[in-house]
């Protein structure tokens, strides 16, 4: 186990880095940062500072290792509001966070609630329900949900603040985590109902069922575990996509979190803001995959001795 | 009375209407006995035992009649809380499959406890205990330890006989077992038999036992019904099925099984093939493949009648009524003719020879995946195959048998070893020079389901190695080879714009020898190619593998676990174990007088048709052992009844034993003191093993 770890954090440490030389290529492909950061008009000497200021005047290597260095110091600094990155990250992240965790948790008990109960009576009703509202889930785009939401629980109902954000205040992310939540969550209902109904089908079951359990309880007591590896996947991968491209809710919502501090910056050429968001976007889909890799082994014990 | 089933029928709604699966089938059961139902695939045998234990796929399967009396209980009327407390605790089942049939994410224990804390109201500690104590009735070493294992920790036989323990928690009155043993090496199959054989007389549990193996039924079973198409066409005691089969139906499979004895004679076949289970007719559902059809039978549908005490056949031949009066079972049989086997001629000149051939897999490990060690699947195999000839490799799974032919074809590069075809060795040659090699060396795979591709046409399937070869100039060339080639594996030309799935599994099969056929090979691997299909079917393939060897000048390398496929059809036999061959010789000298202590306790294992055979069983204990850490010595002797103490120190040289037969075990070292005494202890039967 310590071992599968150590490998996998090894495994991260090239694409931390491959990260890093590819945003750099780009900001030397996207333009000279010193013409958004200084005005179009300033005078080259006032440019020629700024230059020497972010070393932007160097030799490119030497460019490239103030990057690395200040990544791993963590003194890189903003080139626009002149504080460090990796606050202005963690502080983005800390919203951004909240959001994708509360999004998550609702999407996986809701999702798995109607995948269940859809396996158990295929065809009936509640299996249609779910269909229906699933297919509707996943075509609907979070920006146009998040806004019909605002209007009748903000605007006509008054019951929740309009958007904006305030630490402490819960109130203000019921809106983009249900919008985010009830996407996930059409997406893991069909899923589980799915992988549920293959499992039902294996000769496991029908020896379980042989035993003497009934129809649920085979169902939920064999082939639920079998069932969830895939759905963990996906949770994983939905968990660490809310991280990092929730900028559309979060910019319907006017929630300071990390996408609008990404996009912000891209469109500033903020150089190590961006950089500093690639990495952070790598680190949380380096993290949520081991985190899924090591469930499939607490979930299949196959798994866990193969390792 | 135990169990009596009046006149069940299960259907299945289907969208060609009603598939009458099980369609009219009463027998009875009583306690302690073994009733077998044999027959071949889709006859609807495991559908009566899903039936009886109430398990058959809803809502498409319903009930269309009938009775299932379980001590004068009812159970198609049972409410469903009744039919749970039922299932596991008065009726239990074993299913085929034992690698699929435990549940992969909860240990052998979990499972194990959960008939006893659900039937029998066991705490959690009682249940530990009882489970523990079944595990070591089942014969599984160390139990405590087992306990808290997965079940993919455990090989396939010790997850059957875990089922087993699993049916057997709550001393049901009934043990249904479907298939119990299909998926087995046959060494494991004796082991599981008669475990089941001893846990039946210890508890007096009555057994149901599915099976397609006449001689497993031969065996074991106390009475006997043969089912075709939904129906039970012949019933009776074993002794009377096995010695006087007289349904026409009954008569065909026994003939179809190959044997040694017959190798002379092609093997009977049971022409075309069973009707649809939505399109019976409504006379008699055999007269379409039988061999004694007149025209009476095709306006009557067949009821049992008695020819003598517990002995009854659905054919009107038997009726008292019939013009010109009833038949006499011996004339079916009769009825027969013999037609003599294809023999290929050949020169003795050698095709393809193996030199110390061997494949080793790495292991890896670690952070860095670095190699631990080697899984040794071949491990230095020798032979050579004259033209025109057929050496069948025989072994457990798990003996390295696929992956020897994989690295003769060079599907697997070998580690180390040569391949010689001619004066070429393959293993020297880059992929690119192969390439005309790979249209002399052909392969034909065991499962017919699998290996055509499902979204190609017969023709493109056929036609992709000789585009591939260049044989032929252009598409019409090809597709008149095609034309030309179907018929000889005894398929309709005109099958060539259909798909995979439109064809049975006998046919799937003669399209793959059609695409080996298609670019003109000398050497055909056949991998288990027969072990997937019902015994008629199998019969038929043979039939046809022979025809064309002796038409081609084929030479084949027959990998099989079956062997009596092998006595029927090879002519030599090279016995593995372990990624090496024990034993290698022609098959007459082989099978006559083994000489390997494995290879006696393989061809013992063998179950007989023929209950009076009087072969005596050689038991082997556990399983084959893991190639990663193969034994120290000879890699057979912790199983060996024989061993000796140097067979723990160095593998055996293989030792000339007479004619072609040749023997790696220390038992017939001329200089070893015991050489004298094995060739002793054989008596007079051969003079080989004094000769050595």
């Amino acid at each position: 186990m310590a071992s599968f770890v150590l490998r996998r954090l090894l495994q991260a440490l090239p694409v931390f880095a491959g990260i890093l030389l590819i945003c750099f290529l780009l900001f030397k492909l996207s333009g000279d940062p010193t013409r958004l950061l200084a005005g179009e008009r300033a005078p080259e000497y006032v440019r020629e500072s700024i230059r020497h200021k972010f070393h932007l005047d160097e030799p490119w290597y030497r460019q490239l290792g103030f990057f690395a260095s200040g990544m791993v110091n963590g003194e890189l600094r903003s080139y626009r509001h002149d504080r460090p990155v990796v606050e202005m990250i963690l502080e983005g992240a800390a919203v951004t966070l909240r959001l994708a965790l509360g999004a998550i948790v609702i999407a996986v008990a809701f999702g798995l609630l109607a995948g269940l109960l859809s396996a158990y009576r295929p065809h009936s009703w509640i299996d249609y329900l779910s269909a229906a509202g699933s297919s509707v889930g996943v075509s609907v785009p979070a920006f146009w949900l998040a806004m019909l939401l605002t209007l009748l629980f903000s605007v006509h109902l008054g019951w929740l603040p309009i958007g904006g954000y305030r630490p402490g205040h819960l109130e203000y992310l019921v809106i983009p985590v249900a919008t985010l939540g009830l996407i996930s969550m059409a997406l893991i209902a069909r899923l589980s109902r799915n992988c549920l109904m293959e499992a039902m089908t294996q000769d496991y079951v029908r020896t379980a069922r042989a035993k003497g359990l009934g129809g649920f309880q085979a169902l939920v007591g064999h082939a639920f575990p079998n069932a969830l590896v895939p759905v963990v996947t996906v949770i994983g991968t939905n968990l660490a996509g809310l991280m990092t491209g929730a900028v559309l809710t979060e910019t319907t919502c006017s929630l300071p979190g990390l996408g609008r501090i990404i996009f912000q910056a891209i469109s500033e050429r903020d150089h190590p803001v961006i950089l500093g968001g690639c990495l952070f976007f790598a680190f949380v889909f380096v993290f949520v995959n081991l985190c899924v890799d090591i469930l499939y082994g607490l979930l299949d014990p196959r798994i866990r001795h193969h390792e | 009375m135990l169990l009596r089933v009046e006149d069940l029928k299960t259907y299945f709604h289907t969208r060609d209407g009603a598939a009458r699966a099980v369609d009219g089938v009463s027998f009875e059961i009583d306690a302690g006995e073994t009733y077998a139902l044999v027959g071949e695939s889709g006859c609807g045998k495991s559908v009566t035992a899903l039936s009886i234990i109430q398990l058959v796929p809803q809502p498409a399967g319903h009930y269309a009649g009938g009775r299932i009396l379980y001590k004068d209980r009812d159970l198609l009327r049972l409410p469903e809380a009744e039919k749970r407390a039922m299932r596991g605790h008065d009726i239990s089942m074993i299913f085929q499959e034992p690698m699929t049939s435990l549940n992969p994410v909860f240990t052998v224990g979990y499972q194990l406890m959960e008939p006893l804390r659900r039937h029998q109201y066991l705490d959690k500690h009682a249940a530990r205990l009882r489970a523990v104590e079944l595990l070591g009735q089942v014969n599984i070493p160390d139990p405590e330890q087992r306990f808290g294992e997965y079940p993919h920790q455990l090989s396939g036989g010790m997850k059957q006989r875990v089922m087993i323990a699993m049916a057997m928690a709550c001393e049901p009155g009934l043990l249904i077992a479907d298939e119990p043993t299909t998926a087995l090496d046959v060494t494991i199959q004796v082991q599981i038999l008669e475990l089941m054989k001893e846990l039946q007389k210890k508890k007096g549990t009555a057994i149901l036992l599915i099976t397609h193996d006449l001689a497993v039924v031969a065996e074991t079973a106390d009475r006997v019904g043969v089912m075709y198409a939904g129906r039970i066409v012949e019933s009776g005691s074993r002794d009377q099925i096995i010695r006087n089969p007289s349904h026409p139906y009954t008569v065909k499979l026994m003939q179809s099984l190959p044997r040694g004895e017959a190798r002379s004679d092609a093997l009977q076949t049971i022409e075309g093939r069973v009707p649809p289970s939505t399109r019976y007719p409504a006379w008699c559902r055999f007269a379409d493949r039988c061999h004694m059809v007149h025209d009476a039978c095709r306006t009557v549908d067949p009821v049992l009648l008695s020819l003598e005490e517990n002995h009854a056949a659905a054919c009107i031949l038997y009726e008292e009524t019939r013009p010109g009066g009833k038949i006499a079972p011996a004339e079916v049989r009769k009825a027969v003719p013999a037609v003599p086997r294809a023999e290929a001629p050949t020169s003795g000149e050698v095709l393809v020879r193996i030199e110390g051939l061997k494949v080793h897999f790495p292991i890896k490990k670690g952070v860095f995946k670095h190699t631990v060690g080697h899984v040794k699947a071949v491990d230095g195999v020798d032979l050579s195959f004259k033209r025109g000839k057929t050496i069948a490799v025989v072994g457990e799974s798990g003996c390295g048998k696929t992956t020897l032919g994989k690295a003769l074809l060079q599907l697997v590069r070998p580690t180390a070893g040569r391949v010689w075809v001619g004066d070429t060795d393959l293993t020297t040659l880059s992929r690119g020079d192969l390439h005309p090699f790979r249209r002399r060396l052909q392969v034909i795979f065991q499962d017919p389901y699998s290996a055509l591709n499902p979204r190609m046409m017969v023709g493109e399937i056929v036609m992709e190695g000789m585009q591939a070869h260049g044989i032929g100039r252009n598409r019409a060339e090809r597709e008149d080879r095609v034309q030309e080639l179907l018929p000889k594996v005894g398929l309709d030309p005109d099958m060539i714009h259909r798909y995979p799935h439109e064809f049975s599994g006998g046919q799937r099969q003669r399209i793959g020898i059609a695409r080996c056929l298609a670019v003109d090979p000398d050497f055909i691997v056949c991998d288990e190619a027969t072990s997937a299909l019902d015994v008629s079917v199998q019969a038929q393939i043979i039939n046809l593998l022979a025809e064309l060897q002796k038409s081609m000048g084929l030479t084949y390398l027959f990998i099989t676990h079956n062997l009596g496929v092998v006595e029927y059809l090879a002519d030599e036999v090279a016995v593995m174990y372990l990624g090496r061959i024990v034993e290698q010789g022609s098959t007459a000298e082989v099978f006559k007088s083994p000489k390997h202590p494995y290879t006696r306790a393989l061809l013992s294992a063998v179950p007989q048709i023929d209950p009076a055979s009087g072969v005596e069983k050689i038991r082997l204990g556990g399983d084959v052992p893991s190639p990663v850490r193969p034994p120290a010595g000879c890699h057979f002797n912790p199983r060996c009844p024989e061993v000796m103490p140097r067979c723990k120190v160095a593998y055996p040289d293989v030792y000339d034993v007479g004619g072609t037969h040749a023997c790696a075990c220390y038992l017939y070292d001329p200089s070893e003191a015991v050489g004298a005494k094995a060739a002793e202890k054989e008596g007079g039967a051969s003079g080989a093993a004094g000769e050595a």
